[in-house]
């Protein structure tokens, strides 16, 4: 068997190779559902366009996306037209309709059938409202997502006319996004962040730091995508990364730029309904934020790369300043790599985070 | 878990040899169809669809899986698989596929290959069946799981194709890193897998796609069908180069 990295491939050359991964950050994010990827790859479709001008689009404000299973099926039943690889050419998007692949890149269009105001409605009396849908709109800025289709849940993003950046700042906001749109109340919340029904009580779900390290891996990847590939847990040796960020080097290689440790700190452990839930003590929490500041050190320095903790607040009474524990600030002034660490407040209720100042 | 059919003495009789190898063919046609369904690049030309079946085969164990046909005759204008076209024919008569804009292609040599544009019948009462019966639905309801597997292959390699753009898919097959190898020329075999004993040596594409990790740094992990992504941005590049 020849050596995987170092003997020559027979008519290939090492830049060709070189080449073809340095779109490792464009290409389609493969781990994720089909819906999500959908979602990925319309937002980044419809901002390359907005970061070239909206050439080509005339004066339209709304463009309309759907993901069809079959996209030529549904199509054709509206007279709809191939379409074709959408990033790459500057075929007009607004104004029109799309049944399209789960990358976004090919499938069926034609124009609006109906007023902008009135696509939900059209899309749920075709019976289309089970597609993933995400809705454009130019004049605003916005994009509408329902991965869930029509009839489900919005999620609001900022169309960006300038690209992003790796950068820190730029995580930053992204983590800020995530938790205030996606994390802050159980409505919007993903599924086992809290338990089923018990929200208003502060009993997590059983496994809080999966359901959030998802939905950040997801936002993360949207945010950056074409710039940063964001990958979910990495067994190593000092144990499990749950976010590790790649960027590509001046050298075409790609390294490793940020890892990202989760926490959970609650005020009780998870418990079915009826079932009294067992408290958990501050100290118990200080603990878990102190493991947290250790693997993420070990991390950074495996990897080579930024450490972040980042600490999800789930507790009822919040206080207490988790970061201020002792046992914490041992953690930190033993540790030889500090990662950044952040607490982030989750609300049982929508009205306790009014309460605490949120809009 | 697979699931096991009772045949009656005429089904049994129908599976010889040849007949199981037709009706691999045809499962072949329609899971390749589907996948491009799927993706949105359906309706394919003939040449299209052979170039797609070509690096479904070469890029198979990037996905863990058997080649289809681990060799293949290498011909001026691309990829060509005669017994999956007859069943390409045979399905269109049987109202599984439908053809339209049927032309003649010249051969270098003599004669003339049949082409159109090809695409799954999606208004055959009988396509449901068999599309779950391949495993081209849900998996509790495929024949063998293998076949979802197979199926769930397709459909992101035809994913990764339909990047490519629509008239060079066909292309791309040529510029496949074993297609494109010089030291096979052409009208002879290109083994990628047949009778190899290590595919590491001779599927050039696979040796390829290994390499991508030469650019990553350790311990990270590209998944297969990150794998199929970047080598179809490998043939784009390629195409373009030349």
């Amino acid at each position: 068997m020849p050596d995987e990295f170092s003997d020559p491939i027979p008519g290939v050359s090492e830049a060709e190779v070189a080449g073809a991964v340095q779109n490792l950050t464009k290409i389609p994010v493969t781990a994720l559902e089909n819906r999500e990827r959908f979602v990925v790859a319309v937002r980044s479709l419809v901002e390359s366009r907005a970061q070239s001008g909206w050439n080509n689009e005339g004066g339209e404000d709304v463009g309309v996306f759907l993901l069809a299973p079959y996209p030529r099926e549904v199509g054709e039943r509206y007279g709809a037209t191939a379409v074709s690889d959408l990033i790459a050419t500057d075929d007009p998007i607004l104004g029109r309709m799309f049944f399209l692949n789960r990358d976004a890149s090919s499938g069926r269009g034609m124009a609006l059938p109906v007023a902008a105001n009135e696509i939900v409605e059209w899309v749920a009396d075709q019976k289309l409202d089970h597609l993933p849908m995400v809705v454009v709109h130019r004049n605003k800025k916005l994009l509408i997502s329902r991965p869930q289709g029509a009839s489900g849940d919005a999620r609001n993003d900022l169309i960006r006319d300038k690209p992003p950046v790796a950068s820190i700042e730029e995580i930053d906001e992204a983590l800020k996004v995530s938790h205030r749109e996606l994390l802050l109340t159980p409505s919007i919340c993903p599924p086992g962040v809290w338990e089923s029904g018990r929200s208003s009580q502060y009993v997590p779900g059983p496994l809080p730091e999966k359901a959030i390290q998802r939905q950040l891996a997801t936002v993360l990847t949207s945010w950056f995508h074409g710039v940063v590939k964001a990958e979910m847990e990495d067994s190593i040796t000092v144990g499990r990364i749950d976010i590790r960020l790649l960027r590509p080097g001046t050298d075409g290689k790609f390294a490793y730029w940020v890892i990202l440790e989760l926490k959970v700190i609650k005020s009780s452990h998870n418990a079915k309904k009826k079932a009294k839930a067992k408290e958990v003590k501050l100290v118990e929490n200080a603990e878990v934020v102190a493991e947290g500041i250790r693997q993420a050190s070990a991390f950074g320095k495996d990897r080579n790369a930024e450490p972040f903790l980042e600490i999800y607040d789930l507790r009822k009474d919040k206080t207490s300043d988790i970061l201020g524990h002792i046992v914490v600030v041992n953690e930190l002034n033993k540790s030889t790599l500090k990662p950044q660490c952040r607490v982030w407040p989750l609300y049982g209720s929508a009205s306790d985070a009014r309460l605490a100042g949120w809009p | 878990m697979k699931r096991t059919i009772e045949l009656d003495a005429g089904a049994r009789d129908a599976l010889t040899a040849s007949g199981i190898a037709t009706m691999r063919q045809r499962a072949r046609v329609i899971q390749l169809l589907d996948a491009a369904e799927r993706v949105g690049i359906a309706p394919l030309r003939a040449g299209r669809l052979h170039a797609f079946a070509y690096l479904a085969d070469v890029l198979s164990p990037v996905w863990h899986l058997p080649a289809f046909e681990g060799k293949i005759l290498k011909i001026e204008g691309g990829p060509h698989y005669p017994e999956l076209q007859r069943e390409i024919d045979r399905l269109v008569v049987m109202g599984i596929i439908k053809v339209s804009e049927i032309s003649y292609i010249p051969r270098p040599d003599e004669g003339a290959r049949i082409d159109g544009l090809y695409s799954l019948n999606l208004d055959s009462p009988k396509l449901p069946g068999i599309l779950s019966a391949l495993g081209a639905r849900e998996l509790v309801d495929a024949l063998d799981p293998l076949d979802a597997e197979v199926h769930a292959f397709l459909v992101d390699l035809a994913g990764a194709l339909a990047s490519v753009p629509d008239d060079e898919i066909d292309t791309a097959a040529t510029v496949d890193a074993t297609y494109a190898d010089e030291r096979i020329h052409v009208s002879n075999v290109i083994d990628f897998g047949k009778w190899t004993t290590d595919i590491h040596v001779d599927n050039i594409s696979l040796r390829t796609v290994d390499r991508f990790r030469k650019f990553l740094p350790e311990g990270a992990m590209l998944t297969s069908g990150e794998k199929l992504y970047l080598y179809a941005s490998f043939l784009g590049r390629r195409i373009h180069a030349g």
